[in-house]
């Protein structure tokens, strides 16, 4: 039976989690978003999400993966992008403002990070969870729920946009 | 062996973490008091036996079923004889579950238990034009019966006997509609979920009506023993 779940035990027990696995859920979040206070948002909803169904997880253990599989796909609803747009539109007026000179030339490796932050959120995902979370080609489609195949479509679509974006080849 | 590219993509992420926000101790109880009220809000929708009347009554629940539903309340929770499969062959070209890209109307499916925690999701919304992207549907299986809970409303999906709830409140920080089907086909309960944000048009909730309304369940020799199609007839729709 599915029951709702109101103890009092399993409110601190939420607490609990979010206590550990906020953080590489913030910057995954952080990494999709490119606005820290959308990440906070989002791994609050997500957690939201994971609280109704705490109690039925098949492996408890695996709390991260799902979490991980949460947060990737709240990112990616149609309700959640009009306010992502929102907070990036922002950042973008922030961001036209020229930077101070560094001593290091960051300036061609931001651009790299910029181009991450404009590709569309599955694409992002996709790259986020193979080169920054190290997940396999499995593990990757597990939490997009889709196939490796469609996974991998996802990477290459990704790499070729940001090809284009940084005016590299390979 | 990455490339350079690749490289300079797990660099550039690498040399941004930090940049991601910290926690501190209130986000984790404003999380929880969010997850508690959600909770108690579902508890109202849902109904609990005994209090399922006043419940109803001060939730206003009736106000939200679908008037061509002709609802009737559930006696206490026992569990149905198990339904079964049995749709026969399409005539139509069967594809999987709608794909990341722009999916043509046509017959799709959902089924086989595809990942290693035991839940199969598929999830889609209508991303392409005329759809405003603001509507989604989740299916959702977990093997194992499903017992209904008294209260619910009394639905048919794929033929078998399930229930459906709904409130209009918030869904995930903005205004909108939520509903949810849940059956129980052949050992295995399926969740279908609709949510509607405010940007969503009747027309829009019309058509996930109607998809959710063309869902059959097909014999399988798989891991559920069946898979459910059910027809798009915009192409409108994609899972990413």
């Amino acid at each position: 039976m599915r029951t709702t779940v109101t103890a009092d035990a399993t409110l601190s027990g939420l607490e609990e989690l979010y206590v550990q696995h906020a953080p590489a859920a913030l910057r995954l979040a952080y990494f999709l978003t490119g606005d820290p206070e959308a990440a906070r948002d989002l791994v609050q909803d997500a957690f939201v999400r994971m609280a109704g169904r705490f109690r039925h997880l098949r492996q408890p253990d695996a709390f991260d993966a799902y979490l991980r599989r949460t947060i990737v796909n709240l990112h990616a609803t149609g309700l959640r992008r009009l306010r992502a747009e929102r907070s990036s539109l922002a950042r973008e007026a922030a961001l036209s403002v020229p930077a101070a000179p560094n001593e290091d030339d960051h300036g061609e490796r931001d651009e790299m990070w910029h181009a991450i932050l404009s590709l569309p959120p599955r694409q992002r995902a996709a790259i986020v969870l193979r080169y920054y979370e190290d997940l396999s080609e499995w593990e990757s489609a597990e939490v997009l729920r889709c196939s490796v195949g469609a996974l991998n479509q996802l990477v290459v679509r990704a790499m070729a946009n940001l090809r284009t974006r940084i005016g590299k080849e390979t | 062996m990455m490339n350079d590219l690749e490289r300079e993509v797990r660099d550039t992420l690498l040399r941004h973490q930090d940049d991601a926000p910290g926690i501190d101790v209130s986000d984790a109880r404003r999380g929880a008091g969010r997850a508690r009220r959600r909770q108690l809000r579902n508890v109202v929708v849902g109904g609990i036996a005994g209090a399922a009347a006043v419940i109803m009554a001060i939730a206003g629940f009736g106000g939200l079923v679908r008037a061509d539903r002709q609802p009737a309340l559930l006696d206490p929770p026992t569990t149905p004889p198990m339904c079964m499969a049995t749709s026969g062959p399409e005539d139509a070209v069967v594809r999987g579950w709608p794909d990341t890209t722009k999916n043509r109307a046509g017959v799709y499916s959902w089924g086989e238990l595809r990942h290693s925690d035991g839940v199969n999701e598929g999830w889609m919304h209508n991303a392409y034009e005329p759809g405003s992207g603001d509507v989604e549907i989740i299916f959702e299986g977990d093997p194992g019966r499903l017992i209904p809970h008294s209260g619910q409303t009394a639905v048919t999906v794929a033929g078998c006997e399930g229930t459906y709830r709904s409130f209009n409140g918030e869904v995930m920080g903005r205004r909108g509609a939520w509903e949810q089907w849940m059956v129980d086909i052949q050992g295995t309960t399926v969740t279908i979920s609709l949510t509607a944000g405010p940007e969503a048009s009747e027309t829009e909730v019309a058509e996930a009506h109607e998809i959710i309304g063309s869902i059959r369940a097909q014999p399988r020799d798989d891991t559920f023993g069946f898979r459910l199609l059910f027809t798009l007839t915009t192409g409108t729709w994609d899972s990413g």
